[in-house]
């Protein structure tokens, strides 16, 4: 069996190079750099679940679904993710692409959570 | 040959987060490709516009079901709308000058029944002294 098949060698050098003269590499081995990935996904996912909450406590404010499905909203959320990843690439391509295709794909997710924690609030008595 | 454009609705019976739609527009309004009711293809008169974002337009109009939107991003639809507006502000503003002329008439002609009060009273009640009727 051919040894491209399996799984790369993490505490080895590179076996490839960017044509690109200009380009830094980050890491010595493929093991630092999933290190490196793994403490950032922590991060992200942290946030992520700090997002969620504010999401949960979105449901208070929202009158009906359409007010939670907040197309405007989401709009103008999807056109900011973009604007901030083409302000925080640093050199990969098509990244704001990326970065809309996950979050359509989290709004996705964090808009249906907040359909149901709508259906579990009721609506405030004016005084 | 109306002009098909893509966008993402929202609304009664689409997700939450929005589908990716096909709707036409024309010089009456527009209509979305698959839907057939009402709430589908309401006139231009409906359909409120605003940009949102940084480069994005939303198409938002009541229905009988409920409050839809159309979120468009593609930069040959925002386009293709934008062209479409005048029709939609023409028919707005032809609309606000049949409602300003309709005021101007019945201001004169409450400002003339003002002034000719006896006349007219002598002419809608005949042989009653329009002094008579004034009391």
């Amino acid at each position: 069996m051919s040894n491209a098949s399996n799984e790369p060698p993490v505490d080895q050098g590179a076996v490839r190079r960017f044509r690109d003269p200009q380009y830094v590499p980050l890491a010595a081995n493929l093991a630092q750099v999933r290190a490196n990935i793994d403490r950032l996904d922590d991060a992200i996912v942290a946030l992520l679940a700090e997002r969620a909450m504010y999401v949960k406590d979105a449901a208070r404010f929202k009158r009906d679904a359409y007010q939670v499905s907040a197309p405007a909203r989401q709009a103008e959320v999807y056109a900011k993710v973009r604007a901030l990843a083409q302000r925080h690439n640093r050199g990969f391509d098509h990244l704001p692409d990326v970065v809309e295709a996950a979050y359509r794909a989290l709004v996705a997710g964090f808009i249906a959570n907040e359909q149901t924690y709508f259906d579990q609030t009721e609506t405030i008595d004016s005084p | 040959m109306p002009a098909r454009l893509p966008g993402i609705a929202f609304g009664p019976g689409f997700a939450l987060q929005g589908n990716a739609v096909e709707f036409d527009i024309t010089d009456y309004g527009l209509r979305l490709v698959t839907e057939e009711s009402f709430d589908g293809a309401p006139p231009w008169s409906e359909v409120s516009l605003s940009r949102r974002g940084y480069t994005g337009m939303l198409l938002e109009w009541p229905g009988s079901r409920g409050r839809y939107a159309i979120s468009v991003t593609d930069r040959a639809a925002i386009g293709a709308l934008t062209a479409a507006r005048p029709a939609a502000a023409a028919d707005h503003v032809s609309r606000w000058s049949r409602l300003v002329w309709l005021t101007l008439i019945l201001a004169l002609l409450a400002g003339f029944v003002f002034w000719q009060y006896n006349l007219i009273a002598d002419w809608a009640v005949p042989g009653t002294p329009a002094a008579k009727g004034a009391k």
